[in-house]
Formats: structure tokens, sequence, C-alpha cells
């Protein structure tokens, strides 16, 4: 990669002193990033990039801090960027007292994960694996008719921190995914779509191949749809489906949004009970599932295991280094820098009971409705409200039987949700965003067209 | 022309194209560029270099929480071999980190620098600058400076503090986000542009008992450094506690089928989701449209007429031009029902033949364009609310709509904020937790009265090419039959 961090250190550090900066941070990335898209059995969409860019922030006189990202390092471009966050500081309240991560006072604490790369993969390979997959789907049937949304894509990148009292952190990620989202259509039938995303560390590990078969599996189950009477029925989430639909809710376990008063937790929701007793909830940034492992956090601190939900009870909240000290706690490294800093989980990991019940088994199910994926989140939650209503793909299960969905939504209260939780199988998958098992709610009100 | 330059004599030139401003110092760089990416076998080749201020703050319960400057500069090239593209960008705008871009974008295509050949630069056209024509170069420093922004930030705060019933949390939000864009490619284009979109919103968030809300609104324009000088933020305001207001004890709907109407303004956001994304040809050239074979034939109701518009006077998805350097223009989507025109770019002209409609666009430079929507709406028709809502024995007045989506199949949906139930010709109860859900191909059939009140409102799009700043816009339209997902 291109970015000598070295080099941008020593000019940061040289700029600040002649401005009488004294107290300064960076969190920045570099990123080299190729991909291939497919259209008609033909290259389409090639795309290559070589990009940098970080966020500084400037402490003043007072101890208010100013901002600004940039993704002009030139040494003029980064003189503007000083200049411009120290300018701002003095319009930020005085009551966010940002300071350094506990972690990051030194430099005792510096580590630099790397990783041993061969060279980025040539745009021929992608391009060949992504044409023979499309190819290998249209022609797995002629009801495929395309594959709209298709991608192979590679990414070679350094995240690094650094700050003025010499705390310097620096991790390498390679990260491969593709996706493939075939739309298929039988004769006098509406169109259907599904697909499937793959995520992994390094190019080598990634499976375009299977990435496809899958997509063709997922796709032909929803053939055979059928519309569904509206009403309240048992829902079985998939792992993707709860994590997608659980993120959406995240502020409900995130110490900065209860500051805000934009939760739907507040401070004395911590150690009461806000969900089944079979359900348990960690966030893993370092899982050995997890494709793109942290080490630290936007803010330095070091990452960690940390117990959100135990046996339905809230034992802790994800916190950075300015939420802990307002909670009197330590942070869990789950900072996100900025002119304010945020608060997000890295991987999550939902665990269930630890005994199997045989009661609880897709392929006895009656009249249950199985949920394959959750649509449109950003237009059908309510974070704030705590109420969802969402498109979502996904099957009628009656004993042993599946019978896909056509065009239906499903609604509900978040916090509702997870009191009804009534059983977490033992079936595990990786999704984009965690470690989860299919799980189970009592009920839900489905709406469709049947 | 430059005769006998070779390779080594390009690199080791001095080019003293302006650091500042991209102006006619860097026709002779992309000139050059641009004719050794022809001469090395490259049938088409477009430069799009990018200079970015951004600038936004957020006020939350009286207190400036976040000021976020943001600076930005990178380039990409696109470089086209018969009908198959690629893109490739960089931060580097040197000379020597172009032609990095360059030779990578050709080496995708199995193409190789010329180093040997005569080199002839291409021959760009007198340089288009909106900046001047349209007389924006000014604005940069025209706009409101960050105390000013803040200033206001903190009175709308306490302002919606004040009209607000049951507050939690109020939250206030703006930013202005300025771009100079210059576009330089193989057919002679040579054109740059300023944009300036700013914005502003206020959220809240209501409490009493168990009973919560939450509720946003945005306001945001294009064609003025002025905005924020000029807000007029109590509209915004009042709108914003009648909807927290009416919906914080509001209950919940009861799902079912049911004839709506539709507020205008953010109620466009239907027909921006339900058919103008799959009016763009990068869905036609994906075949994943059920109208890509439609065109001159009847895909919704006859009292339907439709719009997308590349320059509106304070709409937020205005520009002067496209981002690959077209002038934009009017584009007549629908007709009495009939379909017209696709929202084309160049990579769907190639494509698909359908003419180009000034709608290449991208959020930044590390995006390829595509087609995409600037200023969309439902033309005015003949009738009032008073005769919508009387039409309608049992529905839902949809008031406020929040986002939506739609996916390859034609099947779209989108939040409601603020519902009322409409009872005997007569709107009666708010209601809230709806979704509408639909097929596209089905609901541009059942928009069977649009009413004489057009009024269009900001918003954000995400697609292929990142998110862009659009307007939706509508008059109150009633649409006879539409899935409502609820309780």
């Amino acid at each position: 990669m291109s970015l000598n961090i070295e080099q941008l250190k020593s000019d940061i550090d040289s700029i600040a002193r002649s401005l009488g900066i004294q107290q300064y941070d960076v969190y920045g990335s570099t990123k080299e990033e190729s991909s291939a898209s497919s259209k008609n059995k033909k290259p389409f969409g090639l795309n290559s990039s070589s990009k940098s860019n970080m966020l500084i922030r400037v402490w003043n006189r007072n101890h208010q801090v100013g901002v600004t990202t940039t993704s002009n390092l030139t040494y003029a471009g980064l003189t503007d960027a000083l200049i411009l966050a120290h300018s701002s500081a003095e319009f930020t309240s005085r009551e966010n007292n940002y300071d350094f991560s506990e972690d990051c006072l030194n430099n005792s604490q510096n580590i630099h994960i790397q990783q041993s790369y061969t060279n980025m993969t040539s745009m021929g390979e992608l391009v060949e694996k992504t044409v023979q997959a499309e190819t290998k789907i249209l022609e797995n049937s002629s009801v495929f008719k395309s594959v709209p949304y298709n991608k192979v894509s590679e990414s070679i990148s350094k995240k690094f921190y650094f700050n003025s009292l010499g705390a310097f952190k620096s991790e390498d990620k390679n990260i491969s995914y593709c996706y493939f989202y075939p739309l298929a259509q039988e004769e006098g039938k509406i169109a259907r779509e599904a697909g499937f995303l793959s995520i992994v560390n390094g190019f080598q590990n990634l499976n375009v191949e299977e990435c496809a078969e899958k997509a063709i599996l997922k796709t032909r189950n929803h053939l055979n749809y059928k519309g569904i009477k509206s009403g309240k029925y048992k829902v079985i989430f998939s792992p993707e489906a709860f994590l997608d639909l659980f993120n959406a809710f995240a502020n409900f376990i995130n110490a900065q949004n209860i500051l805000d008063k934009k939760s739907l937790s507040t401070i004395e929701t911590l150690n009461t009970i806000v969900a089944s007793p079979l359900f348990n909830l960690y966030d893993s940034p370092l899982h050995d599932k997890n494709p793109s492992k942290s080490h630290f956090d936007e803010e330095g601190t070091k990452t960690q295991n940390t117990e959100i939900i135990k046996n339905g009870v809230l034992k802790s909240l994800l916190h950075s280094s300015f939420t802990a000290k307002k909670f009197e706690t330590k942070s869990t490294g789950n900072g996100n820098i900025g002119s304010k800093t945020t608060v997000s989980p890295h991987f999550l990991h939902v665990i269930g009971a630890s005994t199997h019940s045989a009661s609880f088994d897709l392929n006895n199910e009656k009249n249950t409705v199985f949920i394959e994926a959750v649509k449109s989140l950003h237009a059908g939650v309510n974070a704030l409200q705590g109420s969802f209503s969402l498109p979502f793909d996904g099957f009628l299960l009656n004993n042993g039987e599946k019978q896909s969905i056509e065009s239906a939504t499903v609604a509900g209260d978040f916090l509702t949700l997870l009191k009804d939780i009534c059983y977490v199988d033992n079936n595990e998958e990786v999704t984009a965003s965690g470690v989860c098992s299919n799980v189970w709610i009592k009920e839900l009100s489905i709406t469709g067209n049947g | 022309m430059l005769n006998n330059l070779s390779l080594e004599n390009i690199s080791n030139a001095k080019y003293s194209e302006s650091n500042t401003i991209f102006d006619e110092s860097w026709r002779k760089p992309l000139s050059i560029l641009l004719g050794l990416g022809r001469a090395s076998g490259a049938d088409f080749i477009e430069f799009f270099l990018q200079r970015g201020n951004y600038l936004s703050g957020l006020v939350e319960n009286g207190k400036v929480t976040a000021i976020s400057p943001n600076l930005n500069l990178g380039a990409g090239v696109r470089v086209f071999k018969g009908k198959e593209d690629c893109y490739v960008s960089t931060n580097d705008v040197s000379f020597n980190g172009l032609k990095k871009i360059l030779e990578r974008a050709l080496d995708i295509h199995s193409l190789k620098l010329e180093s040997h050949r005569i080199i002839t630069d291409i021959n760009l056209e007198p340089l288009r600058d909106y900046g001047v024509i349209r007389n924006k170069n000014n604005w940069l420093t025209s706009v409101s400076s960050v105390k000013e922004i803040c200033d206001l930030l903190l009175q709308c705060n306490d302002k919606q503090k004040n009209a607000t019933k049951h507050l939690q949390s109020v939250t206030t939000n703006g930013f202005r986000d300025w771009q100079e864009v210059l576009v330089a490619s193989s057919d002679g284009v040579f054109a740059r542009d300023i944009r300036l979109n700013q914005s502003i919103s206020a959220q809240v968030v209501c409490v009493d008992g168990a009973h919560r809300t939450s509720s946003h609104k945005r306001i945001g324009e294009a064609s003025t450094p002025n905005f924020f000088k000029n807000l007029n933020f109590d509209d915004l305001s009042q709108k914003l506690s009648e909807i927290a207001g009416n919906m914080l004890h509001a209950d919940y709907v009861t799902s079912g089928n049911y004839p709506v109407v539709l507020a205008n303004q953010f109620g466009g956001v239907i027909f921006h989701e339900a058919c103008g994304h799959l009016l763009e040809t990068t869905a036609v050239q994906g075949n994943s449209t059920p109208f890509a074979n439609k065109k001159g034939e009847k895909i919704a109701h006859d009292n339907l007429t439709a719009w997308d518009e590349g320059f509106w006077e304070n709409g937020f998805g205005s520009i002067d031009m496209d981002d690959e350097g077209m002038p934009v223009q009017k584009t007549l989507l629908i007709e009495n029902g009939v379909l017209r025109n696709f929202i084309c770019d160049r990579m769907g002209n190639l494509l698909t033949g359908h003419p180009r409609t000034a709608s290449g666009r991208r959020q930044n430079y590390t995006f390829a364009p595509a087609s995409r929507m600037r200023n969309t709406y439902i033309a005015p028709g003949k009738y009032t609310t008073e005769e919508m809502f009387s039409s309608i024995d049992k529905g839902i007045y949809c008031k406020s709509l929040g986002g939506g989506s739609v996916n390859g199949t034609g099947d779209f949906n989108f939040g409601v904020e603020e519902a009322w139930l409409i009872e005997n010709g007569k709107v009666t109860k708010p209601v809230k937790g709806a979704t509408l859900i639909g097929q596209a191909t089905d609901i541009m059939h059942k928009i069977s009265m649009s009413g004489n009140d057009l009024d269009i409102s900001a918003g954000f799009c995400g697609s292929i090419s990142g998110s862009i700043y659009v307007t939706v816009g509508q008059p109150h339209i009633k649409v006879d039959s539409i899935t409502v997902g609820g309780r």
C-alpha cells in the first residue's frame, strides 16, 4: 500500500507544533480494493481503487475538541485539516470532555497486527470467477432470467491510530466477499429474488462457486410461493434475519444512546430482565469466525469479548472511553472516533440455552413462519419507538413442508420480542454481522395477501 | 498537437495545474492523458476530478455536540473498450497520480500505455464552466460560517423544544456540502460545475408513560448559498410537533388492504421507489425491471404523468450538468399512463440504445456514475383532497412518509410516519406502525386521482453509485388499494 504512515505521523507532528497544537490524535485507514461484476455472462462494472483517509482530533487550550476528516493527505491538505479542526473546537460543548483512551497515554501498549499478504488477486481472476458464477446460475435453469446484483471483491487495508503522546497502533486486514442475487421467474408467475453473501478473510478462502450454488438453492426455494393469511403466528428468525433486526435496535445496548436519551433503555435498565432467560448475547470482535477482527477500536482502546445479556439479564452496555467515564466503568473498546464519539457493536454472538429441546424442531413446526431475511430496515423500523413493520422473505412451515410466502410483512415491538423468545437452537451460522442460530418467537403479526 | 512526444517526455514534463481550482490549467495534462489512453487502444476515456468541503453541525438538547468538517480530493478514470468499462479511482490528483490510474484501467482491459508512438492529445472543447455561467464561484465563501450555523441550530433546537409536549430529546442537525467537479472525456467534453447542497433537520423523541414516539423532518436546497441565512424554521417545527403530538398516543394500525390517500411533498417517495428506480437504465441493462420493454406502452393509470427534472429552482436534487458533463434537461417519464422515456446515462445509452437524459450521477469520485434520479415528481391533476377523502369509506391517509426501497422483482415498500384513518369520507383518528407494500406493475394502475397541490421535498437516494441528493414530489394522490402492514 502506498501511504507512508511514518511520514504521515512526522508531517502531522511537525504541522501541529508549528500551529501550537499540543494535543491531537488521528484515526485513519489506507485501502486498495478491486471488484468485478458480471452482466449477461460478460464482465461489467470493473472497479479498482486506492484510497486513504483519516480523522484528526485536535484539543484547544480549553480542552474542547475539534475534528476534520480528510482524504487530502498532502502537506498542504494536512495543514488545512489541522487548522480547520482547531478552529472548530471552540464551538463544541465543554461538557463533551473527550480525552485519550486509557490505553493510549504513552507508547507502552503500541501494537501492530500484520498479515502476510501476497499481492492482490489480479482483476483477470476476479472477472473469471464472477463470470463463471453468473454463467453457472443462468445455465442452471431457464427460470433464472438474470443476476442483477452480483459482485466479487477483494480489499487489503491498514487501519491506524496515533496521538501526540506517542501511542501508535496499526492493524492489517484482508477482506474478500462475493454476493449473487438471481432473479427467477416461472411461466405465468411473478418474479422471485433471493441471494447469498459470503465474507471471508483472505481471497484464497472465498469460495465463489459455492456462493453461487447457495444463491441458486435459495432462489429456487422461493419459486413455489403462495400468499399467507394475515394474523398472529409463531415466528422463527434465521440467524441473518435476527441479527439484522437486533442491529436495527442496537441503541438499546449502547451507552452513548442512553446518555443522549435516544435509547429504548435507560441507566436503570442495567441488571434487569430484558429478554427471555434462554437468550445470551456477546460482542466478540476477536471471534475466530469474524473475517474483520479488530484488536483496537477507533480510540485505540483494546477490544474485548463483552457479555451483554446473560440469561435474559442486561449485564453490560457497550462503551467508549467517554461513556465509560460517565458510567464509572471501563471502556469495552466499542468507540468510534469523531466530533462526537459514538458507540457500536463489532461482531455479535447470540448463544441460546445449553440443552436441546425436541419440541423445537424446524421439521416439526405447524403453521409457523420462518423468516429467512428481513428487508427495508431503513424504512420499516422506528428504533426510538421500538416498533417494526418489515417486508420479509420466508416460508410457512407445516409438518416438514416449506411453502415460500409471497409478499408479506412482519410487525411487532422489539422489547416484547426479546421477552417472547421461546428457543434458540444450536445451528450456529456466521453472518456479516455476527454468529447466531435460529431464534423462535412466541408470536408476531404477519400481514399477507392470502 | 504535441509532436514526437514519447512517454519519457511526458513523465518529465512539468504541468502547473492549479492546486486550488479546477480551471483551464488542467486542460493540457488531461488532454495529454486522454490522448495517451486512446493511443493505447481504449475506445473512450473519461476523467472525473472532485474537490469537496463539507461541514455539519449537531445540536442535542440545547448543546452543540458535534461539528464535523470533511475535506476531500480525488479523481477517477473510466475506460471503455467496446461495451465493457472499468473504473479506477485515487486520492492522488497529480499528473503522475492520474497517469497511474489510467495505466491501471488500461491494464484491466489488457492494454498497455503507448511508449514509442507519436502521441496526439485530445482536442477538448472550450471549458464549459457553470461556476462562471451560473455565478457560483463565490458560493463557498458566501455560505454561513461555522458560528452562524451553530447559532442557528441552537435557536432551532430551542424553538423545537418549546413547541413540543412530552419531549424527551430534541436534535437539530444541519449540513452544507460544497463540491467542485471537473469532467474531461475523449469525445471532447471539458466541463466544470460547483454544487452546494444544504439542509437542516430536526428529530424529537416524546414519551408519556408507556407511550413513545419519534418523528423527524428535513428541508434542503441546492440553488443558493443563503439557505441558512434565509431559513424559516417555523413551518418545519410546527409540522414536527404536530406529528409527534398526533402519534404519541395513537393506536397501532390494523393490517389489511385499503384505499389510501398519500400526502404531497415526501409522499412522492412512492413514485421514486415504486417506479422511478425501475425506469433507470441500470435496471434495464440488468433485466431487473418489469418495464424494460414497455416504452410506448401503458404502464400506469390514465391520470398519471411524471417527470424527472435536472434543474428545479430550490430542488435538492438540482444540478447544472450531470457527472458525465452533459447539460441537464427535463425528462418526461410517463404521460397519461404511457411510458415515454427511461432515465439514461452514457452506459445505459451504450447498452440499451435509449437516449441519454443527463442522468449520470455519483456520490463522489470513488464511484463510477450510474443512471439516477434528480428531481422526480408526479405532475398535478385536477382533484382536491376533499374529493379524494369523500371517495373512501374506509381507508388510510398517509400524511407523512418515511423512506422505502424496491428490489429487482418490482416489490416495493415504505414506512409511514404519520397516518390517519379515513372513515365514511372523513379523516378521523391517528394510527401508527404502518408499512405500505406492493408491486410496481400493479400499483401504477391504481393511482386513480391526482390532486392539484404539487409540492416537493428533499431526500437522499442510495444505489449502485452511492448516496446522492434528490427531490421527491407529488400532489396528494389516491391509490385505490394497497397492502398496509401493521399489527
